[in-house]
């Protein structure tokens, strides 16, 4: 009972456990059992509702279930992306928490044959004045910039928040878009009878035993002490072995191959073999290590970084290793494919376990609680005169102010491929100079989530679409990364529920598939559950990206334009809580108007009328207007027809500012795709805004707009 | 004519460089050679690349200039042919003693990545040959350790044998330094002007399709040089 309690197991599991099995489970079975029917590894709460999120699309080439979803973009290329938290190892060890979460992301996209093209990076912290908040978001950056700046592939994009409830557990979302050819494409189903399992990279120590129990549980007031469980990543070998693996797969060849990640050497092993409905028998003394007094249980859980697991023929090995010995790392032969589909571990000679592949791979999945559907309280929302400080105090806010003082530690270029750097909306990578591309985002918004969770998932879609769109990229598909409190508290199960019924709205409206992601649950520390954090990561396709939208800069005296509808709403608005006007929903994302975005996006040259596109989002159309002129250079004289709180500080849905090249062809084309197109005014040399309103004129320097929103971080 | 890319474990913009050199020297032979047993006989412009040459361990460059390649990329010094060193590679050749100075982390205390101006400084040498003296560029630069530390001594003597050959600047070519070298130098010449180290990456900037171009007219200066009387 003991070892079944010690790995993490409930006395219900314990005993299903030992059904299958036909006996009781040695502690080492306990020990690998823990962990691949941890939640972490099994999805135990949240499989049965992932299955009804949309997975289809003509240009899905794969979807759920592989290490990395991939997209169909042209010319024989494609698009592998995929996004996971690394939450709770960044709240104990933020810098190496964040470099791993990058790392793991990054193998996961190189498990499908992609080479590693960019990250992007959904960061989550408290309030930036508080010290812990500060400190652990000055180590996550940190870490980001460590183990990206590196390994040689850029951070483009991401987007930060700060709310109390992240104070003790952060969230650090990592996202990895890589390109391939089509026929690149790797399988992660180890098969083949007599094929070999070759571990590839790093040497095996006892870091990060335990993680994906540890990923599982709630963080307590003693965190720090699970400090050992975090992993330890190093860059410059990472880098060898991407080089080293795609070596591998171009000129040697494997069956199949995945990362090592939750669970190690047994994770990576029975996931492979259960794919492929085989079994393997694993030699754990010829793993190699780098600490000699490893116990058999602590190599097979030990989540040492930059490690790989390849499927490969026998004939096949000495080419392997011969490349893997080219870049300095390791390339060992550690276990063998058999049909029948069983587990079997060795140690110096001796078998310490059989047990079937599917015992380990099957977890019996957990009932969630049964919750009624949140009903939120709705306060009547008063519609106040703004006043002339409201925008510069808006721009200074931390949730909307500055975010370059970021992502400038960050190399934005690496690789060749980023096209469109970080700033406004969205990045833009091309495949190859000449190649297809793609604009890339990750958004999620908490204030709209800590309101209505289900309702904040379909918005986070939402924008998430609408900043591909401000390259003139159509969304071709989504991968999201699901940070929730506890399942087994009725809030969070509801919270839970809620996401993923919002995601799976938002997705089917826009016609998108969910091309996988991560769920990470438990995300409490001393008491303080978090918002739940349901983050989109976007792609859009982009079949000529050098003519994307912002590749080129807008001209002065360009129109300004209001494109597009779905009416604003102050509720969960920046406004609204800057203000104190009260707690309300905003209104539903107004799919319809979205889609006819995207029609027109998808259908046309937008880039050769529109040179700056940027969505009406947090903080609103005059926010908006203000990050259009600072980013541009630009000033902008317009012409509004309301002054109240709503029309100017409202967040609608599918609302874009646009700076015309040619703004008669913006009105035909809207015009054709029935797009509202408004004329506010123009763009001129002066840099800053000049509003007039139906009561008088209100006028920023850009010099007033840059200090309000380059806060002193 | 031929050029060759040096790659160290760790070099992370090997293949970047390579594409760029192609695209600027299109009839010219290009090839990226392992370290390990480089051979740099044949070549006539060397390249070592940015990245972070064996991880940066104890410090930036500092391992790969003790590598035996250093010793071809020496021997091609000597035999008159050109050598350009990016970011990590001006590390490498800083380390190896073939440039003057020594680096420090940027005074910002981290890694900067962003488009920097640069002024020209001296066209000596072949790489801004094709450039006019005081103009102003724009390259990006991405390092950590790109606070490139000299005596005044040091810098006196450079710039009167003029080996000076960027220095930071704004838009306009007023002073603004972004990492906190001594003088704003963004790029130091050997004596006779054919090797040339320096921060910003000339290889991010030669796609004039998406406004970035300038890195473009460094690489492909031998072409010029050549074409007007230098001789390898």
């Amino acid at each position: 009972m003991q070892y079944a309690e010690v790995a993490g197991l409930t006395p219900a599991e314990a005993e299903e456990a030992r059904r299958r099995a036909g006996r009781d489970l040695t502690p080492l079975e306990w020990a690998v059992l823990g962990v691949q029917w941890s939640e972490h590894c099994a999805y135990k709460h949240s499989k049965a509702l992932l299955e009804s999120l949309p997975k289809a699309g003509e240009q899905v080439l794969a979807g759920p279930g592989a290490s990395a979803g991939v997209l169909d973009i042209g010319q024989g290329w494609a698009c592998a992306a995929k996004i996971e938290s690394h939450n709770h190892p960044s709240a104990v060890e933020p810098l190496q928490g964040a470099a791993t979460g990058l790392g793991g992301i990054m193998r996961d996209v190189l498990a499908m044959g992609a080479r590693p093209a960019a990250f992007l990076d959904a960061l989550r912290f408290g309030p930036p004045d508080d010290p812990r908040s500060a400190f652990l978001a000055r180590g996550v950056v940190a870490g980001v910039g460590h183990y990206g700046n590196c390994v040689g592939v850029p951070t483009v994009g991401g987007d930060v928040y700060y709310h109390p409830s992240y104070q003790r557990n952060p969230l650090v979302n990592a996202m990895c878009v890589g390109f391939l050819r089509h026929g690149e494409i790797q399988s992660a189903a180890a098969a083949g009878e007599g094929n070999l399992f070759l571990l590839l990279g790093a040497a095996t120590g006892r870091d990060g035993i335990g993680g994906a129990a540890f990923a599982s549980v709630e963080l307590g007031a003693d965190a720090a002490q699970d400090r050992p469980r975090v992993q330890v990543g190093d860059p410059f070998f990472g880098k060898l072995l991407i080089e080293a693996t795609l070596e591998i797969l171009e000129s040697v060849g494997a069956v199949a191959i995945q990362d090592l990640g939750a669970g190690g050497l047994a994770g990576a092993a029975i996931e492979m073999c259960d794919k492929g409905r085989v079994g393997a028998e694993i030699a754990l003394d010829a793993v190699p290590l780098r600490a000699e007094d490893l116990l058999p249980q602590e190599i097979l859980l030990s989540e040492s970084q930059e490690r790989m697991l390849l499927c490969i023929e026998p004939g096949r090995v000495a080419a392997a290793q011969a490349a893997a010995r080219r870049y300095g790392i390791g390339a060992a032969v550690v276990g063998k494919i058999t049909a029948q589909p069983t587990m079997r571990f060795t140690y110096r000679g001796e078998c310490l376990s059989e047990l079937p592949t599917g015992l380990y791979a099957e977890a019996p999945l957990r009932a969630l609680l049964d919750t009624p559907t949140a009903q939120p309280a709705e306060d009547a929302l008063e519609n106040p005169a703004v006043r002339r400080e409201d925008l510069p105090n808006l721009l200074g806010l931390p949730d909307l102010c500055d975010r370059s003082p970021i992502y400038t530690t960050y190399d934005q270029d690496v690789g060749l491929r980023t096209v469109v750097r970080p700033g406004l909306d969205a990045a833009v990578l091309r495949a190859a100079p000449g190649a297809p591309g793609v604009a890339v985002t990750t958004d999620q918004n908490p204030r709209y989530c800590a309101i209505d969770a289900g309702l904040g998932a379909e918005h986070a879609v939402a924008e998430a679409a609408r900043n591909v769109l401000c390259r003139g990229a159509a969304p071709i598909g989504l991968t999201n990364c699901l940070n929730l409190p506890s399942p087994e508290h009725p809030e969070g199960a509801m919270a839970l529920r809620d996401v993923v019924a919002g995601i799976g709205n938002a997705a089917r409206a826009l016609a998108l598939p969910v091309t996988g992601g991560n769920v990470s649950l438990y995300n409490e520390a001393e008491g303080i559950a978090i918002v739940p954090t349901p983050v989109i990561g976007m792609i859009g396709l982009l079949r000529e990206p050098e003519r994307a939208i912002g590749v080129t800069a807008p001209a002065t005296g360009s129109a300004v334009l209001l494109l597009g509808d779905g009416a604003p709403h102050l509720g969960g608005s920046v406004y609204a809580e800057y203000r104190g006007l009260g707690v309300a929903a905003p209104a539903r994302p107004d799919y319809a108007a979205l889609r006819r975005m995207a029609a027109w996006v998808g259908s046309a040259s937008v880039a050769e009328a529109i040179a700056l596109l940027h969505d009406v989002a947090d903080g609103g159309l005059l926010v908006a207007l203000a990050e259009v002129a600072m980013s541009s250079g630009l000033g902008l004289d317009l012409r509004l027809e309301r002054a109240d709180a709503l029309a100017l500080y409202g967040e609608p849905s599918a609302q874009f500012v646009a700076l015309a090249r040619d703004a008669a062809a913006v009105r035909r084309h809207a015009a054709e795709h029935a797009i509202p197109c408004r004329e506010l005014g123009r763009a001129t040399e002066d840099g800053g805004l000049r509003l007039v309103l139906p009561g008088g004129v209100l006028q920023y320097g850009r010099a007033e707009l840059l200090a309000a929103w380059r806060r002193p971080s | 004519m031929r050029a060759d890319i040096l790659v160290f474990p760790g070099s992370n913009c090997d293949v970047d460089t390579e594409i760029a050199v192609r695209a600027a020297l299109p009839e010219w032979e290009v090839w990226r050679q392992w370290h390990d047993g480089a051979d740099l006989s044949r070549t006539d412009f060397c390249i070592l690349p940015g990245g972070f040459a064996h991880g940066d361990y104890l410090r930036a460059g500092a391992l790969a200039a003790r590598s035996p390649a250093i010793d071809a990329v020496r021997r091609l010094i000597d035999r008159g042919g050109l050598v350009l060193g990016i970011c990590n590679g001006f590390q490498v050749l800083v380390e190896a003693g073939i440039l003057p100075g020594a680096f420090q982390a940027n005074d910002v205390q981290h890694f900067v990545c962003r488009d920097v101006h640069l002024r020209v400084e001296s066209t000596r040498s072949p790489f801004l040959a094709g450039c006019a003296q005081g103009e102003v560029l724009r390259l990006p630069i991405a390092h950590q350790e790109g606070n490139y530390r000299l005596t005044q001594g040091e810098y006196q003597r450079l710039k009167g044998d003029d080996r000076i050959a960027l220095a930071y600047c704004g838009p306009d070519g007023e002073a603004d330094n972004p990492n906190g070298s001594y003088g704003g130098v963004a790029g130091v010449l050997a004596e006779d002007g054919r090797v040339l180290g320096m921060m910003p990456h000339p290889e991010r900037a030669a796609w004039p399709e998406i406004g970035r171009s300038d890195g473009l007219r460094i690489l492909s200066a031998p072409l010029q040089w050549l074409a007007q009387g230098g001789k390898l």
